[in-house]
């Protein structure tokens, strides 16, 4: 059984993550993709400079902490980007929306089992289970229909 | 062209997951705010030099069409990419991964059934159901059992990025 703080915490993110979306698309409807995109990262900037200041406990939980992270440990934010610029091709395309979110979330978790099973950019390795793979399953079907089981707008 | 089309958008999905896991790994050296603040910032300097050459050319009048929460997604996102940032090293990818788009899809539904005032259809409601059998699987059955106790900061052993490690375990001493 999983740490329910963990658990909680990876739930919560999808909470957060959706709430961004959904505020975002307003201002990318009104402008483009990746000028909203811009403006969100602009914010997130300041949004996080504003966390770092917090004197929170867990600000220094670093597990390595004393060490250096290796310099390319920085770039997370280059894929975030090529993301939202993919993502725009391929929204106007016969995928559209539905298909690009369905693909998107399948290519997390086969990026995720690849990621768990070779210990690749770091990760640890980890085997996973019958049940893991179960419930991945159960998650992405119930994802799919959810978005192509949507009212006709 | 469809071949192309659906291997691109795969290869977006494992975009968002390296974008993920280097966050991820940011913050076990430097904590999660610090981490999503380092992903936000070159993002940031990334899509301004992106947008620069076609400044000119934009005719969007901030002032008079969107309205200012519209303006706060970012302020999640930098939440979002410290939880997630946090979580991800505990967890494994395939995991958060997984957490996080359940939590992502439900509250996407929820969103949309409040905002467009309907319940959700059929399909969707067997959807969540599926989607709640599969957390709940993950909850209490999942364990993805760690193979190597990998935690060194030099971290992975793998031939691809062996250089790199072994660069890292030279700079380092624990």
């Amino acid at each position: 059984m999983r740490r329910f703080s963990d658990f909680g915490f990876a739930l919560l993110g999808g909470v957060l993550l959706a709430m961004m979306i959904h505020l975002n698309s307003g201002l990318s409807r009104l402008s483009s993709p990746v000028f909203s995109s811009w403006v969100a990262h602009g914010v997130g900037s300041v949004a996080a400079l504003f966390l770092m200041t917090l004197n929170v406990k867990n600000q220094g939980r670093a597990v390595f902490k004393g060490n250096r992270p290796a310099p390319w440990y920085f770039l997370g934010g280059v894929p975030g980007v090529f993301t939202v610029i993919l993502a725009g091709l391929t929204v106007n395309s016969p995928l559209q929306l539905s298909g690009t979110i369905s693909l998107m979330l399948v290519g997390q978790v086969i990026f995720g089992f690849l990621l768990d099973s070779t210990g690749l950019l770091g990760a640890q390795r980890r085997r996973l289970s019958w049940g893991d793979l179960g419930s991945a399953i159960c998650i992405l079907v119930g994802s799919g229909l959810m978005i192509f089981g949507r009212h006709p707008v | 062209m469809m071949t192309l089309l659906i291997s691109l958008a795969l290869m977006n999905g494992c975009m968002v997951g390296l974008s993920r896991t280097l966050n991820g790994r940011l913050g076990q050296y430097l904590g999660p705010f610090r981490a999503s603040f380092s992903n936000h910032i070159f993002g940031f300097l990334l899509l301004t030099l992106y947008i620069y050459p076609t400044w000119t050319e934009m005719s969007f009048d901030w002032r008079a069409e969107a309205s200012w929460p519209m303006y706060m997604g970012g302020v999640f996102g930098a939440l979002f990419v410290a939880v997630n940032s946090y979580v991800f090293p505990r967890l494994g990818s395939t995991q958060s991964a997984l957490l996080v788009m359940s939590g992502q899809m439900l509250t996407a539904l929820f969103i949309d059934c409040v905002s467009r005032n309907h319940f959700p259809s059929y399909g969707q409601g067997i959807g969540m159901l599926a989607l709640f059998v599969g957390v709940a699987w993950n909850k209490f059955l999942g364990q993805s059992k760690i193979r190597t106790e990998n935690t060194s900061p030099a971290g992975n052993k793998s031939p691809l990025l062996y250089i790199v490690s072994r660069r890292e375990e030279s700079g380092s001493h624990e």
